[in-house]
């Protein structure tokens, strides 16, 4: 599994606190599959009034994203943020979907030149 | 046959010709659209190969209607031996009963056929005419037919189902046969459908994708109207209007994913079924003293998608509030930019200025508390990202050069923003309301912070700025030789200098100086901005202006809702009650429902108000507007614990009772008594507002109705 899921997870959890999650409190958990290989593997992220928490394991949680790590690297990379996911199935959801909103504050803005790429699909369409 | 019958419910709606049939082009609106998605194109009834004819529609709510149809298309003189009734319930997807009556002394044997199709077009491929990407399917299955369409994992299904009816690729067949004066009877389910790799989807409020539509919705707008404070008062127009806006209302609740079930109010029908972070707000402000709780989902709501990130695509910046969010295929493939798109500048300070008025009347100081990480942000956002040029003031200009919005704030149409002569300034502009939304966000923010959040420096600093804001605001934007506030300042600092109704919004917000005040609400009050009916968008002498152009000189019945409560912020009670008195008399042609816009012809010249050629309806901040009315005529303000009452009714309404109003005094009732007794003319439409009564007298024809 890419490594990139792995820093992402390992960095949230080294900055224990993030004040934009407001006063969001629930537990996500990502089960995210490799393409390739067919092998998956599970985060389970605790939110708490902006305290950050993350385990790897499935144990319940409040909401359950399901999707493929091609997907889960373009989120992280800021290339994709998780409505757009949602909605064109890339992601599925079950359960708390507030949650999914909130956990997205902790993705990074798009990369400069995404714009001029979306641009260009805009002319496309 | 051009009369279209919407029904509705949430953002699932079903528009058709009278006939209940649907026939779209791709460019045509109508069809059964679910989360901004056709799901079905067509959907036509024939009795024996012939399509049928309309005898009369049933509007019977707004989530049903029943069609009364006959065979033959015939034109004048039918002589039908069949008659026909569809009635059609929208829920998850729709419900549709036919029954089929058999009038002759003979049986008949009639072959029944419901074509379907689905074009899934994104709703913003029906305003523009787009070409699909993906792929479409049918399966025939024993008792359902389901159409599907698939780009990616982007899987969206409709399926069809009926109990005695043959499938086939392109709808569903029966063959009844019907004895002499009896009739037959079929059911049909059409359900939408999100399907996601896995199946996986969440819908809160529709349920699954075999449910049926939820029996229980005429008992759900029963208790919607029995919360709601009883309005009773001696002018039935008026009556009838409040009932109106609250059915309407209740038509527009919408239930995000995320929402747990809570509703609140989308922006307008059929098209803007979604979020709007303007138009969500501006309808909960309105609706405070009514339904308090939709202000409470549309601050949860916003809150959750606030921006965090910068992204030019979506012109999103930290801390801002969403203003627009959209399902479709193309939002979803970032054709659009609409997952959410933010480009609002006024969104993020009535966010604010929401949250403290909420507070004010229900004391949910734990919601409040709540959102005290967004609200804080907001507040940073007006001074780290609201203002562009770094000079104090609030100005916009898009990131987003292809799908983005030119004008952010609420007159976004491309020509509103004028100088006095008619050119267009630059980029960015920073209109004027902004300004006026920024200050009261402060001054509001000030208070939260003190009474919630216990943070005395902040109070401290947003009151300094909210000073300095108001002092630099009445400088700079005066214009001396008219007596009056520029619409918007251009990128130089110099002065857009027309005459408009956002002066009206300035005294809603408190930034006015009382000693300007007067000069401000004579200018509302003049000819040239006040028609009879109601304040125009801009002022006859203004180079754009035109009476019939979209924010260059109609009314605006929700603009001159907050005109009016502006107006009784700084004391003007009679002006209030001519602005009130106006626009509920322009309700009144509309059968109680206002629509958003109409002309900015003078009243004594049309008489009644002639309604803007394209404007949606109802639309939520227009539904609103007689309840802000009410609250302005009745000078309803909380304080503390209790609600002041300090009435100032329009002349003609004698009695005025509103009982029952929520907030954090439990239940409350207001009154008012009338100041001058008006005789009405026999026979005469009972109006409030200015029309002479001679003149009146000398055109009967404005009384039909």
């Amino acid at each position: 599994m890419a490594d990139v899921t792995r820093e992402f997870f390992e960095q949230i959890a080294r900055k224990q606190y993030d004040e934009r999650l407001g006063s969001m409190r629930g537990t996500v958990r990502f089960d995210i599959t490799d393409d390739r290989t067919g092998s998956g593997e599970s985060w389970w992220v605790t939110l708490d009034r902006g305290a950050i928490s993350v385990a790897e394991g499935a144990d319940r949680a409040d909401c359950i994203l399901e999707t493929d790590n091609r997907t889960f690297e373009r989120l992280v990379d800021g290339t994709l943020t998780a409505t757009t996911a949602l909605l064109r199935g890339s992601v599925t959801a079950e359960g708390a979907v507030d949650l999914l909103l909130y956990f997205q504050r902790l993705l990074p803005s798009p990369p400069p030149h995404l714009h001029d790429q979306l641009h260009a699909a805009q002319e496309r369409a | 046959m051009n009369r279209s019958v919407s029904v509705l419910d949430g953002n699932t709606f079903v528009v058709s010709d009278e006939c209940g049939d649907i026939n779209a082009s791709p460019t045509d609106a109508t069809g059964l659209f679910s989360w901004d998605t056709r799901f079905l194109s067509r959907w036509i009834l024939t009795v024996d190969g012939d399509r049928l004819g309309s005898l009369s529609v049933d509007e019977l709510d707004y989530y049903q209607a029943r069609f009364f149809l006959i065979a033959g298309t015939g034109t004048v003189y039918v002589d039908s031996q069949l008659s026909v009734i569809r009635t059609r319930s929208v829920g998850d997807g729709f419900h549709e009963v036919l029954e089929i009556f058999n009038h002759s002394d003979q049986p008949v044997e009639l072959s029944v056929h419901m074509e379907a199709g689905a074009d899934f077009a994104d709703l913003f491929e029906v305003k523009d005419a787009l070409a699909k990407q993906g792929d479409y399917h049918t399966r025939v299955e024993p008792s359902r037919l389901v159409l599907g369409y698939q780009r990616e994992q982007f899987a969206r299904e409709t399926t069809i189902s009926a109990d005695g009816a043959e499938i086939g690729e392109t709808g569903l067949t029966f063959r009844p046969s019907i004895e002499p004066r009896q009739s037959w009877k079929a059911e049909m389910n059409v359900v939408t459908s999100v399907v996601a790799a896995g199946a996986r989807i969440t819908e809160t409020k529709y349920g699954r994708s075999d449910s049926r539509p939820r029996p229980n919705m005429a008992m759900e707008l029963a208790t919607w109207l029995d919360e709601a404070p009883s309005l009773v008062c001696d002018w039935e127009s008026l009556e009838r209007t409040y009932i109106r806006s609250l059915v309407d209302l209740a038509a527009l609740r919408f239930s995000p994913l995320s929402a747990r079930g809570r509703s609140l109010p989308a922006a307008g029908l059929p098209w803007f079924m979604t979020i709007f972070g303007r138009d969500s707000i501006f309808t909960s402000l309105q609706a405070l003293p009514f339904v308090p709780e939709l202000a409470a989902t549309t601050l949860r709501e916003l809150a959750a998608r606030q921006g965090a990130r910068i992204d030019d695509f979506r012109d999103e910046d930290p801390g801002r509030i969403p203003h627009e969010l959209r399902y479709g295929e193309l939002t979803a493939f970032e054709e659009r930019p609409h997952s959410p798109y933010y480009g609002a500048a006024d969104a993020t300070q009535l966010f604010v200025v929401l949250l403290d008025e909420y507070e004010r009347w229900t004391g949910d100081v734990e919601l409040v508390g709540q959102l005290e990480t967004e609200a804080r942000a907001a507040l940073r956002w007006i001074d780290d990202y609201g203002d562009l040029l770094g000079n104090g003031y609030v100005s916009y200009q898009r990131r987003n050069e292809k799908t983005g919005l030119e004008n952010q704030c609420w007159k976004d149409s491309w020509d509103s923003i004028s100088y006095h002569d008619g050119r267009l300034p630059g980029f960015p502009r920073a209109t004027c309301e902004l300004q006026g939304y920024a200050y009261d966000a402060k001054v509001r923010g000030a208070r939260l912070a003190r009474l919630v959040w216990q943070d005395a420096a902040l109070a401290d600093s947003l009151e300094q700025q909210a000073v300095d804001l108001k002092r630099r605001f009445n400088e700079d934007y005066w214009v001396a030789d008219g007596e009056y506030y520029a619409l918007a300042l251009d990128a130089e600092g110099r002065q857009v200098d027309a005459l408009s109704s956002n002066i009206g919004h300035l005294l809603w917000s408190g930034i006015v100086d009382d000693d300007r005040a007067p000069a401000v609400a004579e200018r509302l009050m003049e000819e040239r901005l006040f028609s009879g009916w109601g304040v125009r968008t801009l002022a006859e002498d203004e180079g754009r202006y035109n009476p019939i152009g979209y924010h260059v000189g109609t009314v605006w019945p929700f603009d001159n809702s907050f005109i009016a409560w502006g107006l009784r912020r700084y004391g003007f009670r009679d002006e209030a009650a001519r602005v009130a008195a106006g626009i509920l008399d322009a309700a009144a042609f509309f059968d109680g429902r206002l629509p958003e816009a109409f002309g900015g012809y003078p009243r004594s010249l049309t008489r009644y108000p002639v309604q803007y050629p394209t404007a949606c309806s109802p639309q939520a901040w227009s539904t609103g507007t007689p309840l802000l009315l009410l609250r302005t005529m009745l000078g309803l303000e909380p304080l503390e614990g209790h609600l002041i009452v300090d009435p100032a009714l329009p002349r003609g309404i004698e009695r005025l009772e509103l009982l029952d109003i929520p907030g954090r005094w439990g239940r409350t009732d207001a009154f008012g008594r009338g100041r001058v007794d008006v005789d009405r003319p026999p026979g005469l439409r009972h109006e409030l507002g200015e029309t002479p009564v001679t003149k009146r007298r000398a055109a009967p024809g404005v009384q039909a109705r």
